[in-house]
């Protein structure tokens, strides 16, 4: 018979008290990190409808557009570290029996993440300092708000997916 | 052959002239890029850059650690 480790929750029979914040945590991070991703791949490269400084720098010549790509080449630096982050975060929680191995939990916090970063980036970049909005050539658009109702939208699917998660059990198989 | 040795051509393309053939190196445009990047404005504009990531990193701590709460909100959880 193998020997249960006695921890500070319980006795040697006892299961811990379930903790979901460490996998929340890795979820939020990684959420972050892709939804940066999916920024940068999906509107500044792929539809190329805005870049990192845009709104102050018009991509209108190709000078202008490849300075644009160095900053958001910084941009995707930050979402990269953010995401690697998030990995590092998913193994440790990987490595405590206290963590129940929810996949509602992860994904929720996933979701919340995306929707964080839309938020917050949104916010600061695309309303506070105007660095740069959606669609760049229309300005501050429909667009811009769309974005934020997103980030609000994703956090509360999110929000709703880590509760859902709360029954999950300690127990992996 | 000895490392030292095998190192040695590596070290030696670096400085070769094919090395110069980055676009951030010789030509017209990438003279102009440099310029641009590092006018009056490069430490705002990293600064601008990277503004949400403090925040974005604030609430990954949070929600790993726990967000403070207000007391009064903390004794209602206590007393439930």
């Amino acid at each position: 018979m193998s020997t249960v480790p006695v921890d500070s929750h319980g006795g040697a029979d006892d299961e811990p008290t379930p903790n979901f914040r460490p996998l929340t945590a890795a979820g939020t991070a990684l959420g972050i990190g892709m939804g940066g991703f999916v920024d940068g791949i999906v509107l500044h490269q792929v539809l190329q409808l805005h870049n990192m400084l845009s709104a102050r720098l018009p991509v209108t010549s190709l000078v202008n557009a490849k300075i644009n790509m160095v900053w958001d080449g910084l941009f995707h630096g930050f979402t990269w570290i953010m995401t690697a982050l998030g990995i590092f975060l998913l193994w440790r929680a990987g490595q405590r029996r206290d963590v129940p191995w929810s996949g509602r939990t992860l994904m929720g916090g996933m979701i919340q993440g995306w929707g964080w970063f839309n938020l917050v980036e949104g916010i600061i970049d695309h309303h506070a300092l105007g660095l740069h909005h959606v669609v760049e050539r229309a300005g501050l658009s429909v667009a811009d708000y769309l974005f934020l109702f997103s980030g609000v939208v994703l956090i509360l699917i999110g929000h709703a997916l880590i509760r859902a998660g709360r029954s999950d059990s300690l127990s992996r198989r | 052959m000895r490392p030292t040795l095998s190192i040695l051509p590596l070290v030696s393309l670096t400085f070769a002239r094919a090395a110069s053939a980055c676009t951030l190196c010789e030509s017209d445009t990438a003279q102009q890029v440099r310029a641009g990047l590092f006018d009056g404005n490069f430490l705002s504009n990293v600064a601008l850059t990277l503004l949400p990531f403090p925040l974005l990193l604030a609430i990954v701590a949070g929600t790993y650690y726990g967000f403070p709460t207000l007391p009064g909100r903390r004794d209602r959880k206590a007393g439930e």
